[in-house]
This record gives structure tokens, C-alpha cells and sequence, in this order.
């Protein structure tokens, strides 16, 4: 298996746990697939009956990634993991988790571009791939610890320059709502944690040495780079600040780009403090404070400094440390995380939904060490609400047994503290009761034992449930027709980013359509947010983009949370973004000359994949009314 | 946006992506077109495509 390609590897290890056997396998068998989801899901559709279930040994997980993982490229830390999930409603079906961390470059240096997991172990055992090596071991002394101790003592047996991914309790416990973590607090979800769990498999270590080649002229690819850091923005490549500064012509209070001059990384040990050039793309790590974003200014005095994922400049985790919190509620000083997952703990108190302040910072502190360590999914904060709804309704009154509804403590829930975390949390991840069985089997299950009925939940507006089992995840609220059709295609959230990142720029309507008009062909294409005018083709030609360009970030292994680029802070541009910037980062990285067009034509083969597969699972005829559903809450 | 402009967002979504408009299954001549001759094969033995 020569290295036909850069970027690649060129080969995989295929892992059988029912026989022991690891062989290796090549890449290039999945070329026009590119690699990361759209390798994962010719995988199950070459080898895995669409009526597997995703507990049975004939499931199997694909961890892969993409030609740009291991590369200085930006936002490529990415790796998708694919399998049949255990949380869509009512049948487990086809879905792909993406986390990303340390794990994706870390995969490259051991040598390979995937792995493929498959059978079952009789007993815990972890993989470790080190330089085009690779072992099971035993798990026996880790199996019952959180994700934060298996790493340590992974990494202690195996050396520091490592990556492990582990599950927790909720992975070895089956819980659907589990994930795997890598790098302390990057997750992949939708039950992939269970999924190993079933298998026995608690953790893959990677390290190595081996180099990602590239193809093309070096000179070339440095120049791609500094170009791309040129149009990047904040997270979500918000392009403008959140503040009126006399550097910018535009400013969004929606936008994550916090980072004003004169505030203060307060945690830090000598305290960083934010200069006046924020535009220095040598400070573009300042732009975001996704902590103080989401949970109150308060929190830049607990800032450290930000992290994130391999190669890119964003750093969308905020590191926090707090020590008074840390020592009341009996967790780490330090913590990090992003989105729902850092400020997730709030959400358990309803009268802290939403709001920035202290105690929301708290409760955000305890959530992130109790779901990262546990291995618990919050299925992007449908746990939360689902809890929430039930509570304020009485229903886990009326269907919980008396006993258990009074070891229950509710006055924390009223009282907003955040000890309450660490019960319910504790609960879900060790299936205890009625209460953590249910909260933990995904949202539709949890329905229909219940017997209430889907059509309650997608009528509620506190839910925000969409279908199958998921929440809307940017659908109508953000971006209308397009958002509300991009909700209806996957049997999950659909994690793309593709189009809200465009809509939520902080760039003005005006500005948006005619980039709108350039990009797809009609000013049309995008209205102001709220504004919906009457559908158009153009919409639907922008929704279908969006959806490809997010099968290609993860065939890529690009962050598809951060790009694509196609609106830039730049005014001398006219704020005219790239969307070419994926095929020129192909090309001179692999030598595999694909345009924009046959690279999108890839995504678009990996998307058909993805609805061939689910058909043939719910065996339909008419994807439109089964599948393709939104709830009366959407228009 | 209302209950007919999200269903003809779907009849224009389905037209653009090359699917059947009325099932939103992709037909065997839209797979064969992406190159994916073996899912054309498997989906028209099976009848899951459009007709069938």
C-alpha cells in the first residue's frame, strides 16, 4: 500500500474484537469518498445489514478522518465517527458523532487515516496504535472509571504524547445518551459511547511519528495558510465583533467575536490582557470567549486562556479555573469546554435557563466535569429541556414511584444548586431508578414509555424537540426555509454549520445578499433573520450546498463548526469569502486535482450514501412523509 | 413561512437535489449519476426507488 497521495496515510486498521484480529486495510478504496463520514458510510453500506440494531455484534464504528488531519491546516482537528446510533426514534439508525481534540492528528502520527471496529470483546479491553502498530489490551483496570482517569492512566502506561479516547460509566452502561471523549472534554455522542460499551471497548490510545506528506509546493501550501488565516473570523467565523470598535465598519451583539480591548484573561497566573489591535492575526485566539459569551462577563476573571482542537487559531474551549467552586462542589479547579456542553449544567435549573450570571457559571463549571467524566450526551441540550419540561409539568411525580420521587432532591432544582448535577448526572450514567433510565434512553423512547405521545413534545416550545428522537439544531430560527429543510434530512440534529455560519456572520442583510448573489446566484437566496420571505429555488439551492459543504468538512476533517469561509471580516474585500478554499487545500495537499465542483460532487455522493442507507434501514418508499418531517412549531 | 411554503420548499429542495419530488427517494439514474452503480442495483432489486 504505497502513498499514492499527501495528506493520506494510505491505510486503515480494521479491528475485530470477537476474533482478536487487526489487519490493515487500504485508503484508497474510499478516494471518491474522500474519507471521515463519507468513508464511514460506504463502510455500512458495503458490510453492514440495515437491519443491525446498535448493540448487535454486526455493528461496527468508523472512526475516520480526512487528508487534512495531521496538516498545519486551519480548524483540522476533526474526526467523524460513524455507526447505528441507539438514540434515533423509533429505530436506531445510521448517524455520524465529531469531536474534535487531539484525536484526528494523533490517528495520522500512528500512521493510519481510520479505524473500523467491529465484533465484540468478551471481555474490556483498549486499543493502542503506536507507529503503524497495534494491540488490544486489557481494560480490566480502568473498566468502572470515569473518562478523565482512564486517560491519565492510558497515558501513564503508554507515555505522554498520546491520544485516548474513552467512555465512562454511561458507555459501559449502555446508556444511549453517552459519548466518547478524547482530550479530557472533545466528545463525539448520539450513543457511540454505549455503542463501545457494547463491544467492550473502553478506549483507543494513538501516538506515533509518522509524517503527513504533502504533495504540492510547499511555498504554495504555507501561502494557502496565511491566506486562510486572512478571512477567518471568531467562532462560528462570526466576521464582526460583538462591540463597536473604530477598526470595524459593522458590529453584532449576536456575534462570539467578545475579545474587546482592555479585557482581562483574570485566571491566567501573570493575567493576559486584550490589546487594541484585535484584528492582529497573531491574536485571532482572543477573538472568542465562549464562557463569557454564553454565561456573563463575569466569567473573564476565571479565564485562564483558551483551547480547542489541533491546528486551529479559534480556541472555542475557554479554559475556567475556580477554585472556591471546585472545592464546594467536590470537582477538578480546572475546567473547558464549548456551547451547550460548557454552560449545559445551568440548564438543569429552569429558572437559570438562559441567563448569565454567577451561579449559571457555576452551574455550568460542575455540569462540564460531571458529563465529560461520566461519558454522559446531552443530545445538544435536549437532556436539559427534557428534564426541565417534566419537572415544571409534574410528571415525574405522576410517573415515578413514591420512594424514588422523594430521594429525589427537588428543593436543589428550585434553588438552583448546582450539587443537584451531581445526582442526576450520577443517575443517568448508572442507569439508577426510573429517573436515570429514562432520561438516559433518548428522548423518543423516553415518550413512548411513557406514553406520551411525539406530536406533545414537537408542540411544545420549551422542548424545541424536532423528530426521530432530536432537537432542531439552527433550523427555522435561524435561517428559515433552508434551516427548517436542513432539520428534516438527518436521523439526528444534522450538525451543520454551513449555513447559520453565513446567516449569523454579524454582517448586515444588505452585505449578506449580495454575497448571497455571488455565491448562488440570486440575492434571494438568504433573507434577514425573523424576515422570511416566500421560498425560492435559491434558498434550496444555498440548503443543498450547505448540506454538502458539511459532508465535506467532515470527509475532510475541516471544522465544519468554524467554516466555510464565505464571508470574511475583510471590507476592502467587500467581506467576499472563499468558496474554493476546500479544493485549493485538496489539490495542493494530496496532488489529487479535483475542483470545486467534483470535490462538491464527492460531498454529494457521501450525502446519497447516507439516504440510501436509511432507506434501505426504514425500508420506505416515501422518505418525504417517514423521514423527512418538522414539527407545526417550525412555520 | 407557513405549512404550504415549507412543503414547497421541499418540492424545491427535492428538484434541486435531483430526488423524486412526491417520495424524496433518489431515483437509480440520480445514483448511477453520482457513480454509485451498486447502490443503483441494490435500491431498484430492493423497489426503493422511485415507481418501483
Amino acid at each position: 500500500m504505497a502513498r499514492k497521495f499527501g495528506g493520506y496515510q494510505g491505510k486503515g486498521l480494521r479491528v475485530n474484537l470477537s476474533t482478536g484480529r487487526i489487519t490493515v486495510e487500504d485508503t484508497y478504496q474510499y478516494l471518491d469518498l474522500i474519507g471521515g463520514t463519507g468513508l464511514g458510510y460506504k463502510v455500512f453500506w458495503d458490510e453492514v445489514p440495515p437491519k443491525t440494531r446498535a448493540y448487535d455484534e454486526a455493528n461496527k464504528i468508523v472512526f475516520a478522518v480526512g487528508p487534512l488531519a495531521g496538516t498545519g491546516a486551519l480548524c483540522s482537528g476533526r474526526t467523524a465517527v460513524t455507526t447505528i446510533m441507539p438514540v434515533s426514534w423509533p429505530q436506531h439508525l445510521i448517524g455520524s458523532g465529531h469531536m474534535g481534540g487531539n484525536f484526528a492528528e494523533h490517528l495520522k502520527y500512528a500512521g493510519y487515516d481510520f479505524l473500523i471496529i467491529e465484533g465484540k470483546a468478551e471481555r474490556p479491553v483498549w486499543l493502542h496504535v503506536r507507529d503503524g502498530q497495534a494491540w488490544l489490551k486489557d481494560a480490566s483496570h480502568v473498566w468502572g472509571q470515569g473518562t478523565r482517569r482512564t486517560t491519565r492512566v492510558i497515558s501513564e502506561e503508554v507515555g505522554a504524547d498520546n491520544t485516548v479516547a474513552a467512555i465512562g460509566p454511561a458507555g459501559e452502561n449502555l446508556v444511549p445518551y453517552s459519548v466518547v471523549v478524547n482530550s479530557r472534554a472533545h466528545t463525539a455522542g448520539c450513543g457511540i459511547g454505549a455503542v463501545m460499551g457494547s463491544k467492550m471497548l473502553k478506549a483507543i490510545a494513538l501516538q506515533g511519528s509518522q509524517p503527513v506528506h504533502i504533495a504540492g509546493d510547499k511555498a504554495d501550501w504555507e501561502k494557502l495558510i496565511n491566506y486562510h488565516r486572512t478571512i477567518i473570523g471568531a467562532n462560528n467565523q462570526h466576521v464582526v465583533p460583538n462591540f463597536p470598535s473604530p477598526l470595524f465598519e459593522y458590529w453584532d451583539a449576536g456575534s462570539r467575536w467578545v475579545g474587546a480591548p482592555g479585557k482581562r484573561w483574570g485566571a491566567s497566573e501573570a493575567s493576559v490582557t486584550l490589546t487594541g489591535d484585535v484584528r492582529s492575526l497573531n491574536r485571532i485566539s482572543y477573538r472568542t470567549n465562549n464562557a463569557a459569551y454564553f454565561l456573563g462577563d463575569n466569567v473573564w476573571q476565571y479565564t485562564v486562556r483558551n483551547n480547542g482542537c489541533f491546528s486551529c487559531p479559534i480556541r472555542c474551549y475557554t479554559v475556567m479555573k475556580d477554585e472556591d467552586t471546585a472545592s464546594k462542589f467536590g470537582v477538578s479547579p480546572i475546567q473547558f469546554n464549548t456551547c451547550v456542553g460548557m454552560f449545559g449544567g445551568r440548564e438543569w435549573f429552569p429558572k437559570l435557563s438562559r441567563k448569565k450570571s454567577d451561579l449559571a457559571r457555576q452551574a455550568g463549571f460542575v455540569g462540564i466535569e460531571l458529563m465529560d467524566d461520566l461519558g454522559v450526551w446531552e443530545n445538544y441540550g435536549q437532556l436539559f429541556r427534557d428534564f426541565s419540561t417534566m419537572y415544571e409539568d409534574g410528571i415525574w411525580k405522576q410517573k415515578l414511584g413514591a420512594d424514588e420521587y422523594k430521594s429525589i432532591p427537588w428543593d436543589m432544582v428550585d434553588a438552583c444548586n448546582p450539587e443537584f448535577i451531581k445526582t442526576a448526572v450520577h443517575r443517568i450514567a448508572y442507569k439508577e431508578g426510573e429517573f436515570g433510565q429514562l432520561l438516559g434512553m433518548g428522548t423518543g423512547y423516553m415518550l413512548e414509555k411513557l406514553g406520551i405521545s411525539e406530536e406533545k413534545w414537537k408542540d411544545d416550545h420549551r422542548t424545541v424537540y424536532w423528530k426521530m428522537g432530536h432537537p432542531k439544531h439552527h433550523a427555522n430560527e435561524d435561517d428559515g426555509q433552508a434551516g427548517c429543510v436542513i432539520n428534516t434530512q438527518y436521523n439526528r440534529d444534522p450538525m451543520c454549520h454551513s449555513n447559520c455560519n453565513f446567516v449569523r456572520s454579524g454582517l448586515p442583510i444588505e452585505v449578506q445578499k449580495r454575497l448571497a448573489e455571488h455565491f448562488w446566484g440570486s440575492a434571494d437566496a438568504v433573507d434577514a433573520i425573523g424576515d422570511y420571505k416566500p421560498t425560492n429555488k435559491y434558498k434550496m439551492i444555498r440548503a443543498k450546498w450547505s448540506i454538502e459543504r458539511k459532508e465535506l468538512h467532515d470527509m475532510l476533517s475541516f471544522c465544519n463548526w468554524m467554516g466555510p469561509w464565505i464571508s470574511t471580516p475583510n471590507k476592502q474585500d467587500g467581506y467576499m469569502g472563499d468558496n474554493s478554499l476546500e479544493s485549493k487545500y485538496y489539490r495542493i495537499l494530496t496532488g489529487h486535482n479535483l475542483d470545486v465542483k467534483e470535490l462538491d460532487r464527492c460531498a454529494e455522493r457521501a450525502f446519497n450514501l447516507h439516504r440510501a442507507y436509511t432507506v434501505r434501514q426504514m425500508q420506505t418508499t416515501d422518505m418525504r412523509k417517514k423521514h423527512d418531517q418538522y414539527p407545526k412549531l417550525a412555520v | 413561512m407557513d405549512r404550504a411554503d415549507i412543503e414547497k420548499s421541499l418540492d424545491l429542495f427535492y428538484e434541486v437535489q435531483g430526488w423524486d419530488v412526491k417520495t424524496g427517494l433518489p431515483g437509480a439514474t440520480h445514483y448511477r449519476s453520482l457513480g454509485l452503480n451498486d447502490v443503483a442495483d441494490t435500491m431498484t432489486k430492493e423497489k426503493l426507488v422511485p415507481g418501483a
